[in-house]
């Protein structure tokens, strides 16, 4: 009864997020479920949050006033979602060859036990990982026993009641689910980043089966599910997967935008970077830059008059204004600034931090042997590294991981590279946009095949067509 | 194909599971040295050894010259002793090598492997093979196998990785990492591809060579499967059939059930516990019991109303508070957990 509960707790503020999207022709039904997800849980915990600036307790009424507005506007358009809405389930296998059609089935198949292993390990599991009962989950409980959060620095619950300055969208929303399912139950709580994990394969399956096809995008999905330092940090109920998933979720926005130049993804893009913000300070330090720097390379590589670009900057600034709700209240600007040790004259290259870079990336399990699949890809296909489509996922993966980089090797943080307790985890971050940028790479080398077998000028690239 | 299945086979026999020790309970102890041990008792599938009540660990030692210049020690062990270890002193001629391994209690039984391949010259003679653990509980031996490194040792599972989540240790294959050779295998091959593509004026690089990667991304991750299972089965077997008081998950399940007494039997209407404990205790104790209000203190500071005492060194004898032997308090009222983790109540 209580994982029912608990999946109902997701799906209400989902069918919120729904009204928002169902209109966007452009979006799968799968990708507008997913990101229904992702902007209806994420506006959900910044109106939790609201309610603590204000001093309202969680409550049946107080919760209902923020699905009220969706519920209006969702009756006023019930015809229209209705048309929109389709139950038809494309076959999976459909226009494989049988080949593909076996390799489509086997890792569909290794996919499928991951998160059967997964699910078997949270519900059986109780949370035992440090930064999950000192932080996150024990923020959620917090919060959860205090039906709200508290806003007064004398409060021992002040923010959660440990670790002020770390944002609040996961514990907000597992104390959201606590409270739907009436108690709190660490196996239930932490069966939100196993559904966070399938959004996230959900995506990168979506948007590469676009470009690349079926089959490919279907490996690249298993490439992400046969990384352990992924499946840990479900189980484990760390942070990192969330902000990984809503980095990519932002970037794809982004993406859409510049493709349909349809200003409503321009406007989730900043939502969804919000949100990411919201999740860990590494989406203020890394995925707020990295979005940022891809959006204006898009608006300046391409002619637009003075208007638009002045027009999408306020738009993309404007939707994702709600961050500064927390940002106001929290010490996480300048904890990052401290962090990231930008002030001073720290700046050092750590040299002794390249040879332990190395081990973890390419020696441990941790990645499986993916850094080397992403050299090999940009290697071979390095002219198309900077076209657009790819450029579009290369700017802000590259962007990422550099900054990344630039923490472990040019700041005392370097320590933390070499004791491996938080490099791993942190790359999780960049690797779901990099895994992406490197499926575009790949885009266009099954026609250049046919192309050149058949004895034909090899096949028109998309990336050329512009 | 037959020709294929059968040299892939007779390849990853090689170079063969030849062990160069093995034995098990029915071969009894001849020649083995204990330390520490004060008793070593035959079971259904093993021998349990049991540690002297005064000692902090022991260890036994396999019967030197029997060994050969074989480097991989396996062994098959069970334990209820939480956060114990066990660790395998290798000696071969000048060289003294060790590895510590966590041993994961619970009723499974756990094989821990210590490869001591490229940290010991090859060739040298091994001396003697000792093994010390620190197991609060007894320890029970199924087998011990000493051998050469084969490829058969990557399906030997590395066990429970709770504390992995950051940073899991690479299979290793004749000492390099496994990833290594992958690496090596799609490189020549990549060279191999290229070359033939190129003298046949032929284009298609990165999907053959994706194909590779590919190959050898599934053997890594296929692996990795095979390790998940051994993980839900050993937390079915430890957890599901353990009796009550013994579930295990990791070495904070006794804290768990240490947690789950306490709110059993703390007076009503308490909402302040005064914690004697190390810090990492505190922290996990802090989270289960929330929302009572936990307060640190350190061995030798005020005791509150309610107090709970882990494992800092204070003992619980009928209602007094003992340490080193000797009485501290007598003030209150004690429920025991175990003699070292207990709540004491204030009068």
């Amino acid at each position: 009864m209580n994982i029912a509960l608990f999946f109902l707790s997701l799906a209400l503020p989902s069918l919120a997020g729904y009204t928002l999207l169902f209109k966007e022709e452009f979006l799968s039904q799968g990708e507008k479920i997913i990101f229904s997800f992702t902007l209806g849980t994420g506006l959900l915990s910044f109106y939790l949050f609201v309610l603590g600036m204000i001093g309202v307790h969680f409550s049946v009424w107080s919760s209902a006033v923020f699905f009220v507005p969706f519920l209006t506007f969702g009756i006023l358009k019930r015809r229209d979602i209705a048309t929109k809405v389709s139950l038809s389930v494309p076959s999976p296998l459909s226009g494989l060859s049988p080949p593909g059609k076996a390799l489509f089935t086997v890792l569909v198949s290794l996919i499928l036990w991951k998160f059967f292993y997964m699910i078997f390990i949270v519900l059986s599991s109780p949370t035992i990982f440090w930064d999950a009962y000192t932080l996150w989950n024990y923020k959620a409980k917090v919060i959860y026993y205090a039906h709200g959060v508290s806003m007064n620095p004398a409060d021992e619950g002040f923010l959660g009641g440990a670790y002020a300055h770390y944002p609040l969208n996961l514990p907000l929303i597992r104390a959201w689910t606590a409270f739907f399912t009436g108690e709190w139950d660490d196996s239930i709580v932490n069966l939100h980043a196993v559904v966070l994990f399938v959004c996230l394969l959900g995506l990168v399956f979506a948007v590469l089966k676009k470009e690349v096809g079926k089959l490919p995008a279907m490996v690249f999905t298993y490439i992400l599910t046969g990384l352990p330092v992924l499946t840990y940090n479900v189980i484990s109920g760390y942070a990192d997967i969330a902000v990984g998933y809503y980095f990519l979720a932002s970037v794809i926005m982004l993406f859409y935008w510049h493709k349909t130049r349809n200003n409503k993804f321009l406007v989730f893009a900043g939502m969804i970077s919000a949100i990411a913000m919201f999740t860990k300070n590494e989406g203020v330090a890394i995925v707020l830059p990295a979005v940022f720097l891809t959006f204006l390379s898009c608006l300046f590589t391409t002619r637009h008059s003075w208007k638009f670009i002045l027009g999408s900057i306020c738009s993309f600034f404007l939707s994702s204004f709600i961050i500064l709700f927390w940002l106001s209240k929290s010490g996480a600007l300048s904890a990052i600034i401290e962090i990231s040790e930008i002030r001073g004259t720290r700046f050092t290259f750590h040299t002794e931090g390249l040879m332990p870079l190395f081990h973890h990336l390419f020696l441990y399990r941790n990645f499986n042997i993916f850094w080397a699949g992403v050299i090999l890809v940009m290697a071979i296909r390095w002219k198309k590294v900077f076209r657009p489509d790819a450029r579009f996922f290369m700017i802000p993966a590259l962007v990422s991981l550099s900054m990344v980089l630039y923490v472990f090797l040019f700041t005392s943080n370097v320590q933390w590279l070499i004791n491996g307790t938080t490099i791993n985890r942190t790359m999780v971050i960049v690797i779901p946009v990099l895994l992406v940028a490197s499926g575009f790479l790949v885009a266009g080398e099954k026609a250049d095949l046919r192309g050149s077998s058949a004895g034909l000028p090899p096949a028109f690239e998309r990336d050329g067509m512009k | 194909m037959r020709t294929l299945t059968f040299i892939v086979t007779l390849f990853l026999c090689l170079p063969g599971n030849a062990a160069a020790y093995e034995w098990s309970a029915r071969d009894g102890f001849a020649g083995w040295r204990f330390s520490n041990v004060s008793a070593v008792q035959p079971t259904e599938e093993g021998v349990r050894i049991f540690k002297q009540a005064d000692g902090s660990e022991f260890s036994f030692s396999l019967p030197g010259g029997t060994v050969g210049a074989a480097r991989v020690v396996n062994i098959r062990l069970r334990t209820m002793g939480t956060e114990a270890q066990m660790a395998c002193v290798y000696t071969a001629g000048p060289n003294v090598r060790y590895q510590v391994l966590p041993i994961f209690d619970g009723k499974k039984w756990k094989e821990l492997s210590f490869d001591f391949t490229g940290v010991v010259p090859s060739r040298v003679q091994v001396d003697s093979v000792t093994f010390v653990s620190d197991s609060s509980a007894p320890v029970e031996i199924k087998d011990i196998s000493i051998h050469r490194q084969s490829f058969s040792d990557l399906l030997v599972p590395q066990g429970l990785r709770a504390f992995h989540v950051n940073s899991l240790p690479p299979f290793l294959l004749f000492g390099h990492s496994l990833n290594l050779w992958c690496y090596g295998a799609i490189l020549v091959a990549s060279i191999c591809i290229t070359l033939f593509l190129f003298l046949k004026k032929k284009r298609g690089t990165l999907f053959l060579t994706g194909a590779v990667f590919l190959l050898c991304f599934l053997l890594i991750s296929v692996r990795e499967t095979f390790e998940d299972f051994e993980i839900i089965d050993t937390t079915y077997r430890d957890f599901l059939s353990a009796p009550p008081g013994e579930k295990r998950y990791h070495y904070l399940s006794d804290l768990i059930d240490f947690s789950a007494f306490v709110t059993r039997t703390m007076p009503l209407g308490e909402k302040n516990l005064y914690v004697f404990s190390d810090d990492y205790d505190y922290l996990y104790l802090k989270y289960l019991l929330y929302p009572l209000r936990l307060v640190q203190r350190q061995k030798g500071d005020n005791l509150g109303r309610v107090n709970i005492f882990y494992h800092v060194g204070v003992e619980a004898e009928a209602n007094w508070l003992m340490e080193n032997g000797q009485a501290v308090a007598r003030m209150g009222r004690t429920i025991a957990y175990t003699p070292t983790s207990f709540l004491y109540l204030q009068q």
